[in-house]
C-alpha cells in the first residue's frame, strides 16, 4: 500500500501525538481528583470512627460513674442505714439501762443484721455475678429472671437452649447485655405484662432476645436516636467486644424486641 | 535541552545526600542520559550513525527505572519479577542491536519494537506506583510527592514516544528529513518535560 502523502500524514501523525498527550493529562488529572476524593473519604471515615470510638469511650466511663454512684447509694441508704440501726439497737443492749424486753432487742438487732447481710449479697452480686463462674449462664438467667418476678409485676419467662458455654469473658459480657435489657424493660416498658428471656443456640449462632409487651416507642425517637440511652451504648459497647449483631424492633405500644446474634462454637 | 539536562543532573547531584534511594537511583539515570547523549553528540559530529546506541539507552533506562520503582513501590512481587523482566529486555535490545551491526545496511534505522516496549514497560511501572497511590492512600498531596512528578512526567514521555518510536523508521522511509526533525524535535520537547518533572521531584523534600 503506497503512504499517505506528506501533507496528510504530517497533521495525523502529529495530531495523534497530541492526542496521546491529552491522554496522559487526562489520565493524570483522573488519578489525582480520584486520589484527593478517596483521601477526603478516608479522612471522613477515620472522623467517624474517631467520633464513634469517643462515644464508646464515653458510654464506658459513664456507665462505670453510674455503677459506682449506684452502688455507693445502695451502700449509703440500704447497707449503712442497716448497720447502723444494729449498731443503735446494740447501744442500748449495751447500754446498762434498764430494757423491758432485750430479747426482742436481741432478734431485732439479728434481723437487721440479716438484712444488711442480703443487702451486701445483692451488693456483691450486681458488682460480679460469682453465681456466673460456678453455675453458668443459663442459671443464673433463671436467677436474674426469678429477681425480676420478686420485683416487678411482670410475668418473666426464660427460655433457654444453649449446649455449648461460651468463654466466661463472653458469657459476663452477655448475662450483663441481658441485665441491662431487663433493667431497660423495668423501667422504660410502661403497661407491660410480659418479659420474654431467650437464649438459643442454633448451630453456630448464638441469639439472646429479650422482648417486652410494653408501650413501645418509634425508633426515631428511642433511646438510641436520641442519644440519650446510657444504658443502650454500655450495651453497644459490649456487642462490639463481643463481635455480635443487635437488633432492635419496637412500635408505639407494640412492646420492643432486642436481639443480639453472635457467632458461637457449633455443638458438638 | 542538554544544558537542561546538565543542569538537572547537577542538581541531583547537590541534593544526592539528602534524597531517598528510588531518587538516587533517578539521579543515575539522569547522568546516564548525559553520558549517552554526549556520547550521541560526539556520534553525529563525527559524521558516525548514533542510532546503535538506542538499544544500550533503551536497556540502561529500564534497568534504572526498574530500581526507582522497585524502592518506590515496596512490592515483593515487583522485586521478584523485576531482575527477570529487566533481564529478557537488556537480552531483547542487545539481540536486537547484534542483528543490526550484522546487516550493516540496517546500521541507519530506528529500533521501534525495542522502544516501543521499553516505553510500554515504563508505562506499566508508573501505572503500578499511581495503583499503589490510589490503594494506599498514604500520600497526602501528591503534588508533593517526588515519585508522583518522576511518574507524572514518564506517562506524558512515554505515551507520546510510543507512537513516535513506532512511526520513526516509517518517517524516515517514505518523508521528508524536515517531517523527521519536527517529529524528533517534539520528541525533544517531551524530554524537555521529562526532565522538568525529573527537576520538580529532585527539588521536593520528600513527604515524611
Amino acid at each position: 500500500m503506497a503512504a499517505p502523502p506528506e501533507i496528510t500524514f504530517a497533521p495525523l501523525l502529529l495530531g495523534s501525538i497530541g492526542l496521546m498527550l491529552l491522554v496522559a493529562g487526562g489520565f493524570v488529572w483522573f488519578v489525582v481528583t480520584y486520589q484527593q476524593r478517596l483521601y477526603r473519604q478516608q479522612l471522613a471515615q477515620r472522623a467517624t470512627d474517631a467520633a464513634h470510638q469517643q462515644a464508646l469511650l464515653t458510654a464506658v466511663i459513664a456507665a462505670q460513674e453510674r455503677e459506682r454512684e449506684r452502688i455507693g447509694r445502695e451502700l449509703h441508704d440500704d447497707v449503712a442505714s442497716s448497720i447502723a440501726m444494729a449498731k443503735m439497737l446494740v447501744d442500748r443492749l449495751a447500754s446498762g439501762v434498764p430494757i423491758d424486753d432485750p430479747a426482742v432487742l436481741f432478734d431485732l438487732a439479728r434481723e437487721v443484721l440479716g438484712t444488711a447481710v442480703d443487702e451486701v449479697r445483692t451488693v456483691s452480686h450486681r458488682l460480679y455475678p460469682a453465681m456466673l463462674a460456678r453455675v453458668g449462664l443459663v442459671n443464673s438467667l433463671q436467677h436474674l429472671a426469678n429477681v425480676c418476678r420478686r420485683t416487678a409485676t411482670l410475668a418473666v419467662e426464660l427460655e433457654t437452649h444453649y449446649p455449648q458455654p461460651l468463654p466466661p469473658a463472653q458469657e459476663l459480657a452477655l448475662y450483663r447485655i441481658c441485665q441491662e435489657l431487663v433493667h431497660n424493660a423495668l423501667k422504660h416498658a410502661r403497661g407491660a405484662t410480659q418479659l420474654r428471656i431467650q437464649l438459643f443456640q442454633t448451630g453456630a449462632l448464638l441469639a439472646l432476645v429479650v422482648a417486652d409487651d410494653g408501650c413501645g416507642y418509634t425508633p426515631a425517637e428511642g433511646p438510641a436516636a436520641t442519644g440519650s440511652g446510657m444504658g443502650l451504648r454500655s450495651i453497644g459497647v459490649r456487642v462490639q467486644m463481643l463481635h455480635a449483631r443487635l437488633y432492635q424492633e419496637s412500635a408505639p405500644g407494640q412492646g420492643t424486641r432486642v436481639c443480639i446474634e453472635l457467632e458461637a462454637p457449633a455443638a458438638g | 535541552m542538554r544544558a537542561l539536562l546538565l543542569l538537572v543532573g547537577l542538581l541531583g547531584l547537590f541534593r544526592y545526600r539528602t534524597l531517598p534511594p528510588e531518587l538516587r537511583r533517578l539521579v543515575g539515570l539522569i547522568w546516564f542520559g548525559l553520558v549517552l547523549e554526549l556520547a550521541s553528540h560526539v556520534l553525529a559530529s563525527l559524521y558516525h550513525s548514533n542510532l546503535w546506541l538506542i538499544p544500550i539507552d533503551a536497556a540502561g533506562e529500564l534497568w534504572l527505572l526498574s530500581m526507582v520503582f522497585a524502592w518506590a513501590l515496596h512490592s515483593p512481587v515487583f522485586t521478584r519479577v523485576k531482575p527477570w523482566l529487566v533481564a529478557a529486555f537488556v537480552l531483547y535490545a542487545g539481540l536486537s542491536s547484534g542483528l543490526t551491526f550484522e546487516l550493516s545496511r540496517e546500521a541507519a534505522r530506528f529500533k521501534p519494537a525495542v522502544q516501543g516496549i521499553e516505553s510500554l514497560l515504563v508505562l506499566g511501572m508508573a501505572g503500578l506506583y499511581f495503583r499503589k497511590v490510589l490503594n494506599e492512600l498514604q500520600v497526602v498531596s501528591l503534588a508533593r510527592d517526588p515519585m508522583f512528578w518522576v511518574s507524572v512526567g514518564l506517562v506524558i514521555y512515554s505515551l507520546s514516544k510510543l507512537l513516535i518510536a513506532l512511526f520513526s523508521n516509517y518517517v524516515l522511509e517514505h518523508y521528508s528529513r524536515q517531517l523527521s526533525l519536527t517529529v524528533w524535535t517534539v520528541n525533544g520537547l517531551l524530554t524537555i518535560v521529562l526532565y522538568l518533572c525529573y527537576c520538580r521531584a529532585l527539588w521536593l523534600r520528600p513527604q515524611k
